[in-house]
Parts: C-alpha cells; sequence; structure tokens
C-alpha cells in the first residue's frame, strides 16, 4: 500500500487572521440573522473566497475558531459546494454551463472557445498569464438564453463562440 | 409506559415496546436485517440502503433502522423484493471496492464479504471500468484510513461528532468523489477514537497495532473483562497460538455499551510477557530451587505457621476477587496490613455514553480488593513492613526502592507472582502464578458490578492462580479436602467469608455482570 | 409574456407581466403597477381563512413536486409557542428551467409580497430566500428590494402597522442542485452539508433549526398575491383542462426553437401552441423528435406523445410524464440522444450528495457506460444493465435525485432504443475518446 504523508507533520504556514476589523463586523452583522452562529458557515465562507480568493486549510480553522465548529466540519462544508475554491485560481475565475439544455445549443463550442482566448487550454487550468481560470459547471438556470457564463460575479447570457473575445477583452 | 406493539417478521410474530425500529423488532424475532450505517449506539442515518425491508400495505421498501414498528405491520425481510434490493447494493458497494480481501485486515469478519457470500451477485458487471483509487491516509496514532475500501457508512464520523464529541472526521467531497476527511493539522487522537477501527464495518479503517498481524479465522476469541481501569469494560481477548495480539470490546450496555479507550485497548502486551516465573522456588540455604507444587504448597503452610506476629500483603490490583479473597484468607485472624497498589491516571470520558470513560484509578479489581479486606495505597503497608514477620507478595510491581526496602527488612517473604524479577532472590518462596488472561475469575467495577473474565491463554510452565494456592493451603490435609479446582468454584467459596458473594455463583453473573447491592458494596474491612 | 420575446396572445400574462420592465424592481414602481395590496388584505384577515383561501385556489407547488400549497400551509402548528420559519426556494438548478431567475430579477417585490403573505399565514416571523450562489444578478435586485421593502414598512417589526412582525434573510447558496431539495435547503441553511434528510419527522413539525418550517418555491409564492387581490374562486377559473391544476403556469422553453424563452399559459393549455406557436417551433427544416417537459428529472416525451397533451399535471402524467419545474427542452431531429442523455446523468452524478449507496455509485456507474457506448464499445447487454441499474436507482433512497437520474434512461432506452442500438453495432461513429 502507498501511504500518503501523516496528518499533523505538515510545515506550518502563516495564516494572517481574515475575520478582523471590518469584515468581521460584517460577519458579526449576520449573527442576529439566525439561532446558531453555524449557521453563518456559508456566508462567512463568501467573505473569505471574496478576501483571499479562495479557502485554504488555515483559513477554515480560523472560522472554525469563530464560529464555533472543528475545522473538520468546515472543510466538509467547504468541499461540498462546488462554488468554493479550495485552491487559489485566476484573477477572474470563468463557469461555463455545459448541462444538456445548453449543451442542444451549442455549448460545447462555447466551451472551447473561452479555453482557446482565455489561454487556459484545458478546464480547470489557469492561464499562463494568471488572468483565467475556466471550468465546465452544471446548469446555470438560464437554459432560454445558452449559452450562459459567470465571469466572477457576471452572469453573462447568450455567449457564443463570435462574441467571446470581447467578453473576454473586459476582465483585465 | 409506552404500550407494545406486535408485529410479524418472516413470520415471526414479536411484541415489542412503540417507538421501537423494524430492525430491532426483528433482532428480538431473530431475523437479522443486512445493515452498514445503523448501530445501536450511534444516531441512525439510513444512508447504506441495506436495511430495505417490505412491508405490506406499503408503497415502498422502508429502511428498517429509521422506521417505528406499528401495530400489526407485517415485515418481509427475505422476499425477493427485498433480497434484490440488497443485492442492488451490494452490487453498488463492490464496483469501486478492490479485491484486497488477501490483504486486508478485515477478511474473515468483514461485513461486506458476509453480505456478498450470503447474498451478492456471482460476478461482476464492472469489469471493465477503472476503480476510483485514493492513496491510505495515516490519521495517527493507530487509525489507518484506506479510502478505496470506504463504503462511506459514516459510522466513524458519527462516532466522533456524538459519542467522542470531537468531530475531527468529516466526509469530503460530494457523489462518488467522496471519502472521509481529516482536518489537516489534525489528528485522531481522541482517547476513545480506536473504536473507528470496530464500528468500520470494512477493512478501510484499520489498527496500525494490529496490521498485518493474524487473521480473523485463527484467532480465538474469549470474553473477557479489560484490566485497565476500574469502569471494567466487557472485552474480547484475541489470541492466535496462546498469544494475545488484541483487545477489542464487547458489547455489555449496562456497563460501556460498544466501546472500549485506546489505552485499555492497548494494554495487552503485557500479558504475553516471556519473563515468567514458571516453577516453584524454595530456599534451601542460600539457593532457591525448582520444585513441585506439593513441597511448595507444603513449605508456605510451614511459613505460615512459623511466622506468628504481624503480616504485610502486597497485591496487585489486577488480581481476581478469587484470588485476593482466598489469599486475604490465609492470614485471617492475624495483625495483617492488606493493600494493592493503585496507579493513577487522567480521566477520560466518553462524552456520548453515561457513567463511561477511561478512569482515573488504573486497576480493574479496586473494589474486590477493598470487599476482601484491602486499602489503596502502599504507603502504610510499606511502613508496617520493619516489624513485620511475614509479607506475602501477591503479584504486586514493585518499584526498585520498594524491592530495597523489602530486602532490608527482617521479614520472611513469600512471593507470589507472574514475572520474575532479581528481588525475588531475597524470597524464601517463590510461586508461579497466572495472568488474568490463563484463568477464570471475576473483577468488581467501580459501581460494585462482578463480571466473569474467561481464560483466553495456557498459563507458562507451572502457574496457577493465586485462589488455588491458597485454596489447597487453606483446605489443609487429609482425605476430605474441599479446594476449590475451579474458578467457579472459589467464587461460590467466597461467600463463607465476604457477605456480598454470599450465595452467587459464576453463572449468576452472566455475560454482563451482576451489580451487588449497594449496603452490601460497602467496602469491608 | 416570453421573455425576451413580446407576449403571445395565447399566454395569460400573470407573473411575467412586468418580465423586461426596469420600472418594476423598485418599490414605488411595484406599489404603482398594484403591489403589496395582497399582503395589507391579508394581514387583515385571519389566518385559517388564508389558509381555506389558498385551498380553494388549487395552487400547487411550482418548484417541481406539485403539492397543493393550502394544504402544506395547513400542516404547520398553530399555536405551539415555538419559532416558526418560511423558507423560500430560489434555488433554481432543475436542467431546463429558468422561470424563477425571470420573477427574481425583475420582480422581486413580487417575490417578497408573496412570502410576507405566507409567513404571515403559518405564523413565521422569519423568511429565508435561498438563492442559489450562481444567481449573482437576483441576489443584487433582491438585496436592494429586500432594503426598499423595510424602508417601506412592508417588511420589519411592524408591517404596514399591523402588529405583526415579518424578517427577510437572504441566503446564498454555493454550488449544489440538492439544495434545491427542501430538506437539503434546511441543512445548507443551518451552515452543513446539503445533505436530505429522512422523513418523518416533517418540516412542519420539526425543520429548520428543529423548528416548523414550510419550503415554497419562487413561482409558487408569487402566485399568492394575484389570489388575495382577484380571489380564488378567480385562479381556480384559470383551468383549461384537470380541475385540479389551476392558475398560470410559467413554461420555460429551451432548446431547438426559434424563440426560447419563459411563456405563461393557463393550466390546461395543448402543449404543441406552447412549442409551434408561442415558441415559434422548429428551426427551418428540422421537425420535432423528443420533448422534456419538467425538467430533466422526469421521462422524456417521444413527439408523437407531445400531441394532444395539455399543458397541466394530470395531462403530462397521462402521457407518461410530468409537468415538474415546466422545464421545457425542445429536441429536434438533429439530437443525439445517447449523448443527451448521458449529459444528464453525468449531471447527477455530479450533484448526488454521497449518502445513499445506490444514488453515490449508480449515476457514476450509469454514466460510465453510456460513455462506453457513446466511445464505440458498447455492448447490448449495456441496455439492460443500465434498465436494472435504473431500477436499483428507483424508489430505494432518502431523496429522488437517484430516480431523476434513472427517468432520462429508461424513458430514452424505451423510445429510442435504435440510436443506442447504433452505437453498439458501430452503425453510429463514437462521439466521445475511449477512457
Amino acid at each position: 500500500m502507498s501511504h500518503a504523508p501523516a496528518h499533523g507533520n505538515g510545515a506550518v504556514t502563516s495564516h494572517e487572521p481574515i475575520f478582523t476589523g471590518e469584515v468581521k463586523a460584517r460577519l458579526e452583522a449576520l449573527f442576529p440573522n439566525y439561532p446558531t452562529k453555524q449557521a453563518c458557515l456559508l456566508p462567512a465562507l463568501w467573505m473569505v473566497q471574496e478576501a483571499r480568493g479562495w479557502i485554504s486549510e488555515p483559513a477554515m480553522a480560523e472560522l472554525g475558531e469563530v464560529l464555533g465548529v472543528t475545522p473538520a466540519f468546515v472543510k466538509g462544508v467547504v468541499t461540498f459546494y462546488t462554488m468554493y475554491h479550495t485552491h487559489p485560481v485566476g484573477r477572474h475565475f470563468i463557469q461555463v454551463c455545459t448541462t444538456s439544455p445548453c449543451g442542444l445549443c451549442g455549448a460545447e463550442e462555447t466551451l472551447q472557445a473561452i479555453l482557446r482566448e482565455s489561454g487556459c487550454g484545458e478546464l480547470g487550468a489557469t492561464s499562463p498569464d494568471g488572468r483565467f481560470t475556466a471550468v465546465e459547471v452544471e446548469c446555470l438556470g438560464a437554459c432560454g438564453f445558452a449559452t450562459p457564463i459567470l465571469v466572477d460575479d457576471d452572469f453573462i447570457e447568450g455567449v457564443t463562440p463570435e462574441r467571446v473575445p470581447g467578453i473576454l477583452a473586459a476582465y483585465k | 409506559m409506552s404500550a407494545d406493539v406486535t408485529v410479524t417478521v418472516d413470520g415471526m410474530p414479536v411484541t415489542v415496546p412503540a417507538g421501537t425500529m423494524i430492525i430491532e423488532a426483528a433482532k428480538q424475532a431473530g431475523v437479522l436485517v443486512p445493515h452498514y450505517c445503523y448501530h445501536p449506539s450511534l444516531p441512525s442515518p439510513a444512508v447504506c440502503r441495506m436495511c430495505l425491508v417490505e412491508v405490506e400495505k406499503s408503497p415502498k421498501l422502508v429502511p428498517a433502522c429509521v422506521t417505528q414498528v406499528a401495530e400489526g405491520q407485517v415485515v418481509h425481510v427475505s422476499s425477493a423484493t427485498a433480497k434484490n434490493a440488497r443485492q442492488g447494493v451490494l452490487e453498488f458497494l463492490l464496483i469501486n471496492h478492490p479485491l484486497d480481501c488477501p490483504i486486508c485486515d478485515q477478511a474473515g469478519e468483514c461485513e461486506l464479504q458476509d453480505y456478498v457470500f450470503q447474498e451478492g451477485r456471482v460476478a461482476t458487471r464492472y469489469g471493465e471500468y477503472a476503480k476510483r483509487f485514493n492513496p491510505v491516509e495515516d490519521f495517527g496514532p493507530d487509525v489507518l484510513y484506506v479510502p478505496n475500501r470506504c463504503i462511506l457508512c459514516t459510522r466513524c464520523v458519527r462516532f466522533m461528532d456524538d459519542v467522542a464529541g470531537a468531530a475531527v472526521l468529516n466526509v469530503s467531497e460530494r457523489g462518488d468523489r467522496a471519502y472521509i476527511g481529516i482536518a489537516e493539522e489534525q489528528l485522531l487522537d481522541h482517547p476513545w477514537a480506536g473504536n473507528v477501527v470496530d464500528l468500520c464495518p470494512v477493512g478501510s479503517l484499520l489498527s496500525k497495532d494490529f496490521l498485518h498481524k493474524a487473521r480473523a479465522w485463527d484467532l480465538d476469541k474469549t470474553a473477557s473483562i479489560c484490566p485497565g481501569c476500574t469502569q471494567g469494560c466487557s472485552i474480547s481477548i484475541d489470541t492466535r497460538d496462546d498469544v494475545v495480539v488484541r483487545f477489542r470490546p464487547r458489547p455489555n450496555l449496562e456497563v460501556n455499551r460498544h466501546f472500549m479507550c485506546d489505552t485499555g485497548r492497548q494494554g495487552y502486551r503485557w500479558l504475553n510477557r516471556g519473563d515468567r516465573v514458571e516453577a516453584p522456588l524454595v530456599r534451601e540455604g542460600a539457593r532457591l530451587v525448582a520444585t513441585d507444587w506439593d513441597r511448595a504448597l507444603d513449605r508456605l503452610g510451614v511459613l505460615l505457621e512459623k511466622t506468628t506476629g504481624s503480616v504485610v500483603l502486597l497485591a496487585s490490583g489486577r488480581l481476581s476477587t478469587e484470588s485476593l479473597g482466598l489469599a486475604r484468607q490465609l492470614v485471617a485472624g492475624r495483625d495483617v496490613a492488606a493493600a494493592i497498589h493503585v496507579p493513577m491516571g487522567d480521566a477520560q470520558p466518553l462524552a456520548g455514553i453515561p457513567n463511561l470513560a477511561l478512569r482515573r484509578e488504573r486497576v480493574p479489581n479496586l473494589k474486590g480488593a477493598e470487599l476482601t479486606g484491602y486499602v489503596a495505597g502502599f504507603e502504610r503497608a510499606f511502613a508496617a513492613i520493619p516489624r513485620a514477620a511475614l509479607v506475602i507478595v501477591l503479584d504486586a510491581d514493585l518499584t526498585p526502592e520498594e524491592e530495597a526496602r523489602l530486602a532490608a527488612a527482617g521479614a520472611e517473604v513469600v512471593w507470589m507472582g507472574t514475572v520474575a524479577t532479581d528481588a525475588q532472590h531475597h524470597a524464601q518462596l517463590v510461586l508461579p502464578l497466572t495472568t488474568m488472561a490463563e484463568e477464570n475469575g471475576t473483577y468488581v467495577n467501580r459501581d460494585g458490578r462482578v463480571q466473569v473474565f474467561q481464560q483466553a491463554k495456557g498459563a507458562p510452565g507451572m502457574a496457577r492462580p493465586a485462589w488455588w494456592v491458597a485454596g489447597e493451603v487453606l483446605a489443609g490435609p487429609g482425605p476430605d479436602r474441599d479446594a476449590p479446582g475451579t474458578g467457579a468454584e472459589a467464587f461460590a467459596a467466597l461467600g463463607q467469608y465476604y457477605p456480598a458473594f454470599a450465595g452467587l455463583s459464576h453463572a449468576d453473573l452472566g455475560f454482563t455482570g451482576l451489580v451487588l447491592p449497594p449496603r452490601l458494596a460497602e467496602a469491608t474491612r | 409574456m416570453g421573455y425576451p420575446h413580446p407576449s403571445h396572445p395565447k399566454e395569460t400574462v400573470l407573473l411575467s407581466r412586468y418580465f423586461g420592465d426596469p420600472g418594476a424592481r423598485a418599490y414605488a414602481g411595484w406599489v404603482e403597477r398594484g403591489g403589496y395590496e395582497g399582503l395589507r388584505k391579508a394581514l387583515a384577515m385571519p389566518r385559517a381563512d388564508l389558509i381555506e383561501m389558498m385551498k380553494q385556489s388549487g395552487l400547487r407547488g411550482r418548484g417541481g413536486a406539485g403539492f397543493p400549497t393550502g394544504l402544506k400551509w395547513s400542516f404547520m402548528p398553530k399555536d405551539d409557542g415555538k419559532p416558526h420559519y418560511l423558507v423560500c426556494n430560489a434555488d433554481e438548478s432543475e436542467p431546463g428551467t429558468f422561470k424563477d431567475r425571470e420573477i427574481l430579477r425583475w420582480t422581486p417585490h413580487a417575490v417578497i409580497e408573496g412570502c410576507a403573505i405566507a409567513a404571515y399565514a403559518i405564523h413565521a416571523e422569519r423568511i429565508y430566500v435561498y438563492i442559489r450562489g450562481e444567481f449573482t444578478e437576483a441576489w443584487r435586485v433582491m438585496t436592494r428590494a429586500v432594503e426598499e421593502a423595510y424602508a417601506s414598512g412592508a417588511l420589519g417589526a411592524n408591517v404596514f402597522g399591523s402588529g405583526t412582525r415579518i424578517d427577510v434573510v437572504l441566503h446564498r447558496g454555493a454550488g449544489a442542485y440538492i439544495c434545491g431539495e427542501e430538506t437539503a435547503m434546511m441543512n445548507s441553511i443551518e451552515g452543513k452539508r446539503g445533505n436530505p434528510r429522512i422523513k418523518p419527522p416533517f418540516p412542519a413539525q420539526s425543520g429548520l433549526f428543529g423548528m416548523p418550517t414550510t419550503i415554497n418555491n419562487v413561482e409558487t409564492l408569487s402566485a399568492v398575491p394575484h389570489i388575495l387581490t382577484r380571489g380564488a374562486a378567480w385562479y381556480k377559473g384559470l383551468s383549461l383542462s384537470s380541475p385540479r391544476s389551476t392558475g398560470t403556469k410559467l413554461l420555460s422553453v429551451c432548446g431547438h426553437v426559434q424563440r426560447p424563452g419563459n411563456y405563461e399559459v393557463t393550466m390546461g393549455t395543448p402543449m404543441r401552441d406552447l412549442i409551434f406557436d408561442m415558441a415559434g417551433g422548429m428551426r427551418p427544416g428540422r421537425t420535432l423528435k423528443a420533448v422534456i417537459p419538467g425538467g430533466s428529472s422526469v421521462p422524456i416525451m417521444s413527439a408523437a406523445e407531445t400531441e394532444d397533451c395539455a399543458l397541466d399535471y394530470e395531462g403530462i402524467v397521462a402521457k407518461g410524464s410530468m409537468l415538474g419545474s415546466g422545464g421545457v427542452i425542445v429536441m429536434d431531429d438533429s439530437t443525439d440522444m445517447v449523448r443527451t442523455i448521458w449529459r444528464y446523468t453525468r449531471f447527477y452524478a455530479h450533484e448526488s450528495c454521497a449518502q445513499c449507496t445506490q444514488c453515490r455509485e449508480g449515476t457514476a456507474w450509469t454514466t460510465k457506460v453510456l460513455e462506453r457506448i457513446l466511445s464505440g464499445r458498447g455492448k447490448q447487454a449495456d441496455l439492460q444493465l443500465l434498465l436494472d441499474l435504473a431500477d436499483n436507482m428507483t424508489g430505494k433512497t432518502i431523496c429522488v435525485l437517484s430516480d431523476s437520474c434513472a427517468a432520462p434512461v429508461v424513458s430514452g432506452i424505451q423510445k429510442f432504443r435504435e440510436e443506442f442500438d447504433a452505437y453498439i453495432a458501430g452503425a453510429r461513429r463514437p462521439v466521445l475518446a475511449a477512457v
């Protein structure tokens, strides 16, 4: 059997706390909205991703501390929801719907155009200039406006291969 | 008081309290509903779907582990529909499961093997596809996780979350990518974490200590009691060729439910020591000479008669009640300081189970010792040694300082013990004793529960239990002597000396023991 | 309206009236358009009457299950002293469905008003609106609308001076289709993995945070104010075929049609009218091959089955499928049915939460078998295998994601067998690379 390294043996990485000052205030403003702190976990994870671009294990541990849940619990939640990144991604994150209704309307071609134009080349890869990471995602709920994509928080409908260069040019 | 409900399971009628789940009602009817994620000591998530049973008038199969009985329900566990559903689950579980049986520790006691053999398909339909692969993970300190074998029953996660109260395991990812995860800097070092290995129905969570040590079918399994502390968890001592290879918890709903702590679990090695006293040794001048039991017992009788004056009895808290009780009677009526040594440690409760903890007193029979006339702690006993005429060491583990004090004293020393030690060279008589794994006996736990442990392995050389030695001497000479020949007889004999045990027999104690009435469970001096 | 296309005469424009009208988003604009009258009326009614009104109207859940709304509200305890919750399900993720996004981004106040009325009816002082993480525009629009509603007294401690407290909390999802399942949604709001719960207990007894909870879909809730203002009898009267299907339904038409979009019709409208009149029919030179009427989780209908098919709950069941979410996916003769079905099973495999064995392993295995067929290495025995797997995956799990994966597979093999045979026989060129 091949063995992965034992846990607890990793080097200690320094983690700059996220939940201080303004971010902390924003999180605490959510507490009255729920009977438990744990219920703030999904909103808080969005705050982590907003602040750092992705969610590291030390960030999960910090958040667990703040909300009173274990790091393992936070990690179980983070890895369940596909919109949370557990590793760094490009400056701009592109999500392309390829589920069948969009698949019927040319999503594959749009996806290939995006992989080409962005420089990512393949799914999940970051372009060499660090600008883009592109992934395919499941139904974005805009099937009548094929092909929909998300670039960061911008939901863009009706993307055809012809429109791709123009759309991507706006993202530095 | 809830009303009782009568249901029929595979044609067997059974009556159970309202609120009982079908799976437990079936158990009472003698029908095992195959299952993985369900466990009587864990909350039920009903995720494995193995326990789906047919209930007449119900449109769908129902999960027996979370469906309550209803009056007049007719349940079919062995119907074609239920069997097909189970076969489907087994097939799904096997598609990503590696053919590891030849190298998997669980083989022979694996619930996947068992049910597949019983009800699974003969051949795979997944032959040409790749199985999911993840490398083995060391969860530390004693637990290895083999993700490829995991069936995601989540018993381990629920145990850590709800019973241990330390949510250090999780389910990570989603769909067929899911696996059991642990946070990066965390270890599975909770004092009760070893139970996840027992809970795992397959060979996914493994004990590093037991890794590749023995095949399940080579093991003899004996019902016993953990000798680690005063909790008195029911355990199974697993041996192979007379060597103890592991302790595992044995179900006892009154004491430890299905669990034992890691300290107790790892505390079996001393039972395999090779440096044992193997023959009785009597002093002949400057030398100790090996001899037979008859001569040794005669010498013991002589020593007891000869040494008038006070006696100090230094005993191990791991001795059975029978041994402690009958040995104490050897010096009844004399000025005796009888004591057991009680090593201490930190208590480690199991949060989710009431009255279950690794106890501070790390001996199994403190209560039994107190009931048979011993005190805890050697200080007063050692203070009495200088003026004592006779010191009997009953397998006590002495420190070098204590050994020196004993050697310096003028008392005659009779040393009955399991392990051979240099300090025995000063004794008049050295007698080989059995360990608790080598005899039948009882321990009394901290709640006054008397529980039997069975002999798990053969004793080395001529070793005998201390109760036998005492019983032989107490019976005296003559043709009508009445010395106990078995642990059960020794236990029955206790009653004449100690009111707490009057009228009790091993048979009364069953597999889960018996709590002594509180009035009698007070220590008698 | 057939947004982004103009309304079609055969539509009954009610919920979609202001799609494309930016003025409808603001509180003032919504009030001008008759908004919040329903809420004012509801607050003056006894709750029991309100629930009875919903029952009379015949409104049924528009998210996919079609459960009678009034009946669902009536399950809530009346006087238990516990906090009650309303959850608005805005997690729209069923492939083919895109109606709730329109309601949210064009008429957010319709959603707020509907939620408020429902909350009042069920004694809930707090509403959680669970918006899927990808709906960024809906999030921004709803955030502003909620702020405006509070500022205008339509939400808060004393709604419109009635003495009733109604609060709205927007909660953002993070990429999980399964969170649209009502019990999984509750777990997600509680800050856990989105695992569906076993039932019983049912949400009305023990739901969000263990308290009595009702979960309703966006479209369902946005219909509620209309029932208040125009009456249950009026709503019930909007029914062309089965009397058990009343009101209007937004159909999200997508796929191979000239004018994809959301069309709102009276229940019982012929399916052919929707596809060929409202959505403009086939692309030039193409013929209809298949339709999925209610989002990918319902059986595929052949073209022949769409004739004389009434668009309502009973009408589509009569044709062997289900209205579901109303995501109408139209496929013409250019469609590779096997590949389309494969991409659906891949969707389900990706979205499985991993609790139940049949779903976790079955969705992935089904996908792999279809991949082999599509890569030219399929065997005839694979088809029986797929049907066996589908049978093992149906009716045996905590939720119906696994059944949903089976539906397109079973209906696909039943009705388009020749396409599977063509791949297996090598008569059709593989479209996937062998793995």
